[in-house]
C-alpha cells in the first residue's frame, strides 16, 4: 500500500508500522487478560464462564482433531493460539477505531497488513519443520525425493534409472512447496482483511447509512472463515509432516467415527 | 490523466470478470456439497473442513483480482 496507509517508524534502526504495533498489542492484551479471567478459578463442575472457556478450546481441539486426530494434540497449543490471535486481530478491525486520529494511516486490523499474515506464516513453516524433524529425525528430509522411491520400488535396474532420469526434477517442485505453503497461507490471510478494509471504506462513501452494516456482516463471516482456514491449513501442513506412515492404516476408520459422535465441530 | 479515466471504465468489468470464475467454481463446489449432504447426512461434519479449505482456496481467486486492480489504481493515480 502506499506510505500515508502506515505510520512508519523506526526502532533499532529498522523501520515499523506504528499502528499495526498497537492493533497486535491490543489483541494481544485481549487474548491474555480474556484467558486470565475466564480461567480464573476453573472448577469440576464448570461455572457460566469455564462453559465459555471450555466451548472455546473444543473449537480449538476441533481444528487439530479434524485433521490429525488424537496427534494433533501435540500441537494444539500452537493452533489454538493462532486460531484465536487471528480471530481477535481480524474481530479488533471491525471495532470503530478509525475513528481515533493518528499523526499518519489510521488503526486498521493488524492483518490487513502484510507483515503480521508473513509472520504467522513462517511460523507455520518453522512448526512444521519442527513437527517434522522431531517424528521423523534426519528421515524427514526424504520426502522431498517424494514420488521417487514408490516408483523405484520393485522395477529391474533399467527402470528405476529411466524413472530417476524422468522424474528429478519433483525435488524440486517438493522444495518449492515449502516456499508456497506459507505464501499462499499469508497471501490469502491479508488479502481477505484488507479487502474488506477497502469494502468497506467505499461502502461508506458510496451510502454511508445502510452499506457499512452489511459490509461488517460480512466482514465478520469472512473473519472468523480465515482465521478457521489459516488455523485448519496449518494443522493440516503440520500433520502431513509428522506423519507415520506405517500405523495410519487400521485404526483410521474408528476414530473417524468417533469424531463425528464425541467431538463437537463447527459444522454441528 | 487518461490512465485515470481508463481505470475508471475498466474497474467494474475488471472486478467483474475476476469474480466469473471464482463464482462458478464457489457455485459448483457448493452444489456438490448440499448434494452429497441432502444424500448422505451424516457425512457433512467429514466434509465441512475441506469445504472450508477449498472456499479460502476459491475465495482467494476473486480477491486476487480485486486487489490487483486496487493496487494498480493506486500506483496510477499517485
Amino acid at each position: 500500500m502506499s506510505e500515508s496507509h502506515f505510520w512508519e517508524s523506526t526502532l533499532f534502526g529498522l523501520p515499523i508500522h506504528v499502528n499495526t504495533l498497537i492493533m497486535v498489542f491490543a489483541s494481544m492484551g485481549v487474548l491474555l487478560l480474556g484467558a486470565k479471567w475466564l480461567t480464573a478459578s476453573l472448577k469440576l463442575v464448570p461455572s457460566r464462564k469455564q462453559m465459555v472457556a471450555e466451548s472455546i478450546y473444543c473449537v480449538c481441539r476441533s481444528i487439530t482433531y479434524a485433521t490429525a486426530e488424537e496427534r494433533g494434540d501435540k500441537f494444539l497449543h500452537y493452533i489454538g493460539g493462532l486460531f484465536l490471535f487471528i480471530l481477535t486481530c481480524n474481530l479488533m478491525g471491525q471495532l470503530p477505531l478509525k475513528l481515533i486520529l493518528l499523526p499518519q494511516g489510521e488503526l486498521i486490523a493488524a492483518t490487513g497488513d502484510l507483515n503480521v499474515p508473513a509472520a504467522l506464516a513462517l511460523c507455520t513453516l518453522v512448526m512444521y519443520f519442527f513437527f517434522g524433524l522431531k517424528q521423523k529425525g534426519f528421515k524427514y528430509f526424504s520426502h522431498y525425493l517424494s514420488p521417487l522411491p514408490i516408483m523405484v520400488k520393485g522395477q529391474p535396474l533399467i527402470g528405476q534409472i529411466a524413472f530417476i532420469a524422468f522424474f528429478w526434477p519433483f525435488i524440486f517442485l517438493n522444495i518449492l512447496e515449502d516456499f508456497t505453503r506459507p505464501g499462499s497461507l499469508m497471501i490469502r490471510l491479508f488479502l481477505n482483511i484488507l479487502v474488506g478494509e477497502i469494502l468497506s471504506g467505499i461502502a461508506m462513501t458510496v451510502a454511508p447509512l445502510g452499506l457499512p452494516i452489511a459490509v461488517i456482516l460480512l466482514e465478520l463471516l469472512v473473519a472468523f472463515i480465515q482465521a478457521y482456514v489459516f488455523a485448519i491449513l496449518s494443522s493440516v501442513y503440520i500433520s502431513l509432516m509428522s506423519e507415520d506412515h506405517d500405523d495410519h492404516d487400521e485404526d483410521h476408520s474408528h476414530s473417524a467415527l468417533a469424531h463425528h459422535e464425541g467431538t463437537p465441530t463447527l459444522a454441528s | 490523466m487518461e490512465s485515470v479515466v481508463a481505470l475508471s471504465y475498466g474497474a467494474p468489468l475488471v472486478v467483474g470478470l475476476a469474480t466469473i470464475g471464482p463464482g462458478i467454481g464457489l457455485g459448483l463446489m457448493a452444489a456438490a456439497f448440499f448434494n452429497s449432504t441432502a444424500r448422505q447426512p451424516e457425512i457433512q461434519g467429514k466434509l465441512f473442513v475441506p469445504f472450508i479449505i477449498t472456499l479460502g482456496a476459491i475465495e482467494l481467486l476473486g480477491l486476487l483480482g480485486f486487489a490487483t486492480f486496487f493496487l494498480i489504481s493506486l500506483k496510477a493515480t499517485a
